[in-house]
């Protein structure tokens, strides 16, 4: 009796294992795939390039003997992103650090826009739109150039504002002077 | 159902764009320049508008041949200068009796006046000047006036008289 259960206990081993032993014919052995997913985000760069080439940019920027050398510097951009940007970019007049005397800036010229001209909302620069986000980035360069006045002839960037001798590099009194260019970017 | 994930999608998809927007960050140029003080210069010029120079200013009179006579010069003060404060700074004049070998002396005085508010005399032989600040160019000071009298009682030998006239620049009053 005992013999009997073991034979059977047995035949069942053997046929439940015999399919895992068998050959399993190649057609029939599926295909592994891997799916690989990757997004790229929207992007938007802007500041200051070593030239109209340059694909990074520094958000800050420092000049020195603004009054012996006329201040110029490379401002650009790329993005990706979609919708609609401007760029704009606003300047102060240099103001003496110890009794605030101002001298005032005489010219404020962008190398890609010659007729540029001044608005309370600050000078506008570049306007960049797509409707969709791209594959590839856009980008734009503009050579700008900030001249401080030097002497008491005509308006200042504001086309506005007549300079007074105390205004120049040449009448203001001695000290330490400070201008500030912001560049800005909104949706409209 | 549908509707509230394409719901939910759409204002993620806003979210997203408003961020790249919102959180970009300003670029900013700061522009460093200096100007340098000038040290204060005190010009002196003749009657004619010629500027003297040099420490050692020369003036001649010419006496006229007549028994009683009143023979002046006068030097006019400027100053220019750049300077970061106003400042204050004091001018002392003095002037020798002309004299000849022989020591016969031609009494010389001097007179001030000065030229602005600016400007006030001390003693009558002294100006005290204000020195603006700011870039200030040939900004009057004030008047010298050197006279040399003979009255008819004065008897003075013929020949040549000399005499010495010193400027003494002070900072402060």
């Amino acid at each position: 009796m005992k013999t009997k259960r073991f034979v059977v206990i047995l035949v069942v081993l053997i046929f439940s294992t015999v399919g895992l032993f068998a050959n399993i014919p190649h057609d029939d052995i599926p295909t592994a795939v891997a799916t690989l997913k990757a997004n790229i985000g929207e992007f938007l760069y802007h500041g200051f390039a070593e030239s109209e080439s340059d694909t990074s940019f520094e958000p800050t920027l420092t000049i020195e003997d603004a009054f012996n050398n006329v201040p110029a510097f490379w401002y650009g951009y790329r993005t990706n992103a979609a919708g609609t940007y401007v760029f704009r970019m606003s300047v102060t007049d240099f103001v003496n650090q110890d009794d605030l005397t101002k001298v005032k800036i005489k010219s404020v010229t962008s190398s890609e826009h010659p007729s540029m001209s001044y608005s309370t909302e600050g000078y506008e620069l570049f306007t960049e739109t797509n409707s969709i986000m791209t594959e590839s980035s856009r980008s734009d360069y503009t050579f700008i150039t900030i001249t401080p006045a030097t002497v008491a002839t005509g308006t200042d960037h504001t086309g506005t504002h007549v300079i007074a001798g105390a205004e120049t590099v040449g009448g203001a009194s001695a000290g330490a002077y400070v201008a500030t260019v912001t560049f800005s970017v909104s949706a409209t | 159902m549908k509707k509230l994930i394409y719901l939910i999608s759409l204002l993620l998809l806003c979210f997203t764009l408003s961020a790249v927007e919102n959180t970009l960050p300003k670029a900013t140029v700061r522009l460093y320049g200096q100007i340098e003080p000038v040290e204060t210069k005190i010009i002196v010029k003749n009657e004619v508008g010629e500027e003297l120079e040099g420490p050692n200013l020369a003036l001649d009179f010419d006496f006229p041949a007549i028994s009683e006579w009143t023979v002046t010069r006068k030097l006019y003060f400027y100053y220019s200068s750049h300077l970061a404060s106003s400042a204050t700074g004091k001018l002392t004049f003095s002037v020798s009796n002309l004299e000849n070998e022989g020591q016969d002396t031609l009494p010389t005085t001097l007179s001030l006046v000065p030229a602005s508010t600016f400007s006030t005399y001390v003693d009558g032989t002294s100006f005290i000047t204000s020195f603006l600040s700011g870039y200030q160019e040939e900004v009057e000071i004030g008047e010298l006036t050197l006279r040399v009298q003979k009255t008819a009682s004065d008897v003075f030998p013929s020949g040549t008289y000399t005499g010495s006239f010193s400027i003494n620049y002070t900072d402060g009053p």
